[in-house]
């Protein structure tokens, strides 16, 4: 496979199962920049749980604005299952995560107006295939943010109490994990989401995760500059060895 | 809709700048259509300075002009008309009734007018209502006065007290009627119109002063005792105007006609209603300057808003990209910002109308009492609602300068939250 894919489970299978399948992509942000994020190939395969390791400056943030649609390709291929990104259009794209995707930032995820299940909700909200997929497991969309959130340890009566900022940060962002995983999307895309958390908490954070990613099926990439990390996952993408671009100056992560 | 609801959980959470921005254009709103109201208030009752009399008529002059001596008391009538005159006019078979009254006099800085009893029975302000009296009743005696409520605040009288009137509008001492004192007979209720700065007396009382009376001032050695005058034929030569009642509307132009055409001397007749509304336009300056005052402070209300919506952009790009990251589109910000407004906007016209019909209830019996003005509680009318619709598409149009920034701020930023 690609070079710089290393991985406990050997090369990533080819074929219609895969998740993510980047071709060729050459992206800059500007037409007169120069190229930040050059990658030949990359795939991912359907339940994959895969670690994607990079400096800050390696094109992280390029590539998760790419695979959530946010930023859009001009040169090359980048497919999210089966769906060609680069020639969706902006609203296209805006449902396809709608729909499709889960995303968990770093840090700050909940919207601090709205109690923890409404943070859990909110994608059933913009996305109606979600809202169907999680009635399909409980009777309510409340009963299923309140079943997430008990997976994750967070089911406790004094929580739901609370205004979400109160919560730590542990808390947050298993709150956040809920949201994503809410209405069962089949990629969940994780961006350093365990940086603010110590070792201990980092690392049951991230069991609750894979146990959740694996129950429902969700496909996981998870990136960070963190290679401690790296053991927990079935394959590790080092971003800095595949992005063929020549990075100067370290901008933007 | 799940954005409508967003935009309301958002200014909960920031009540407290949620509140402050709603009271602000509240009070904005109230001053602008209580300003309005007054204003329609105002020219109704000024409309209504005056109701019920179909004509007035006096010596020829400017319609203005006659409105002014004979309603307002404001000027002196450069002529009189004669009796005989006025005596055609009353048995007119297109007349009802008819007022006669005479100016000339003062007390105290208040005008005296004489007139009949009729006056009391006839004479109708505001949506036609009649003069009532506070205390007493119409003069009966030669010398009895009935005072407008005005002239009783001001100078304290009582019933049964004794006045002098002086002879001009001028209270000067060689000229005052000091002879022939009258007597508080009666008080009125105040009406908010020219009746109240008023002293009444008879007819026959303005003429029974001035006997032995020449060139404005009293002939030395024709004094006439004030007793020996109730002997006397008192029937005037002449009055300044005459109120005229008509047996029908329709006939106020013929009447008018008649009473332009009339050969014997020359007369003015004018409908009350078309000379107040003539004079109203002349002060319409103030009145519309007044409501630009007070759409400027609405304006300055919803300048608040902005200043509040877009102060807090910058600390909400956080939120917008979490909102972008479940899948919200630019167009879900750009609505979720023009929500906030909205609620805002309409948020503060409800308080304003809220506040407005608060102090309408709470100070109607005061102004009705003090100032004659009668505000009625009503809904909003056509006017109101067009200046309500006004401010809340000013609000929207406000509302899209800080929906379209986070718009482009949610566009720019994508899924990576800077602080």
């Amino acid at each position: 496979m690609s070079d710089g894919t290393t991985g406990t489970h050997g090369q990533a299978p080819a074929g219609d199962t895969a998740v993510i399948r980047i071709r060729d992509l050459a992206f800059r942000w500007h037409p007169r920049e120069s190229v930040v994020l050059a990658l030949h190939e990359l795939m991912v395969e359907r339940g994959e749980q895969v670690f994607i390791e990079g400096p800050s400056g390696s094109g992280k943030s390029t590539l998760l604005g790419l695979l959530a649609g946010v930023s859009v390709a001009r040169q090359g291929e980048v497919r999210v299952l089966d769906r060609r990104l680069d020639t969706l259009g902006a609203a296209a794209r805006d449902h396809f995560r709608a729909h499709h995707i889960g995303y968990i930032f770093q840090m700050f995820n909940l919207i601090p107006y709205l109690s923890m299940t409404d943070n859990v909700i909110l994608p059933c909200r913009f996305s109606r295939r979600r809202r169907q997929r999680a009635l399909q497991r409980s009777p309510s969309l409340e009963a299923e943010a309140l079943r997430l959130l008990g997976h994750l340890d967070m089911d406790e009566p004094a929580f739901h109490r609370r205004p979400v900022t109160a919560l730590s940060v542990g808390q947050q962002q298993r709150v956040a994990a809920a949201r994503a995983l809410m209405g069962s999307p089949e990629l969940l895309i994780a961006d350093e989401p365990t940086s603010a958390l110590d070792g201990d908490r980092r690392e049951s954070f991230l069991r609750l995760l894979f146990d959740e990613c694996r129950a429902s099926g969700a496909t996981l990439v998870f990136v960070s500059h963190d290679r401690s990390l790296e053991g927990l996952f079935q394959r590790t993408i080092r971003l800095a060895d595949i992005n063929g671009a020549v990075l100067t100056t370290a901008t933007g992560g | 809709m799940a954005i409508l609801g967003l935009a309301w959980k958002s200014l909960v959470n920031r009540r407290a700048t949620a509140a402050l921005t709603v009271f602000s254009i509240a009070l904005s709103v109230t001053l602008l259509v209580g300003v309005d109201r007054l204003r329609h208030e105002a020219r109704a009752s000024f409309a209504n300075t005056i109701s019920g009399t179909d004509l007035i008529v006096g010596a020829r002059s400017g319609g203005i002009q006659l409105l002014l001596y004979s309603v307002f008391r404001i000027g002196s009538p450069t002529n009189n008309m004669g009796w005989a005159s006025y005596q055609d006019l009353a048995n007119h078979p297109r007349v009802a009734w008819t007022v006669p009254i005479s100016l000339g006099d003062s007390h105290r800085g208040y005008r005296v007018m004489g007139t009949t009893t009729a006056y009391f029975q006839h004479y109708r302000y505001g949506r036609d209502r009649a003069l009532a009296f506070a205390a007493g009743g119409p003069f009966d005696d030669l010398y009895d006065a009935v005072l407008g409520a005005q002239v009783v605040r001001q100078l304290g009288y009582r019933l049964g007290d004794e006045l002098v009137v002086a002879h001009g509008a001028a209270d000067v001492d060689f000229t005052r009627h000091e002879d022939k004192p009258f007597r508080v007979a009666g008080i009125l209720r105040a009406t908010g119109t020219p009746v109240d700065h008023t002293v009444h007396v008879s007819l026959q009382a303005i003429e029974a002063i001035h006997v032995g009376w020449q060139g404005g001032a009293p002939m030395p050695g024709f004094e006439v005792p004030a007793e020996r005058l109730r002997a006397m034929d008192l029937t005037p030569d002449e009055i300044t105007a005459v109120l005229v009642g008509l047996t029908s509307r329709m006939a106020a132009f013929q009447v008018q006609r008649y009473v332009n055409d009339y050969k014997a001397e020359p007369l003015t007749a004018i409908l009350p209603g078309v000379a107040l509304s003539e004079l109203w336009n002349l002060m319409a300056v103030a009145e519309n300057a007044l409501l630009v005052v007070a759409a400027f402070v609405v304006v300055v209300g919803l300048v608040g808003m902005l200043t509040a919506l877009l102060a807090s952009l910058n600390e909400r790009r956080r939120e917008m990209a979490i909102l972008r990251s479940v899948g919200a589109r630019p167009v879900h910000v750009f609505a979720l910002i023009m929500g906030e407004a909205g609620v805002l906007t309409l948020g503060g016209i409800g308080l304003g109308l809220a506040l407005l019909y608060g102090l309408v209830l709470s100070a109607r019996a005061v102004m009705a009492q003090h100032l004659g003005l009668h505000i009625a509680v009503t809904a909003p009318g056509g006017g109101e609602v067009m200046l309500l619709g006004a401010v809340a598409v000013a609000g929207f149009v406000v509302g899209i300068i800080p929906a379209y920034r986070a718009y482009r701020l949610s566009l720019a930023d994508g899924l990576s939250i800077r602080v």
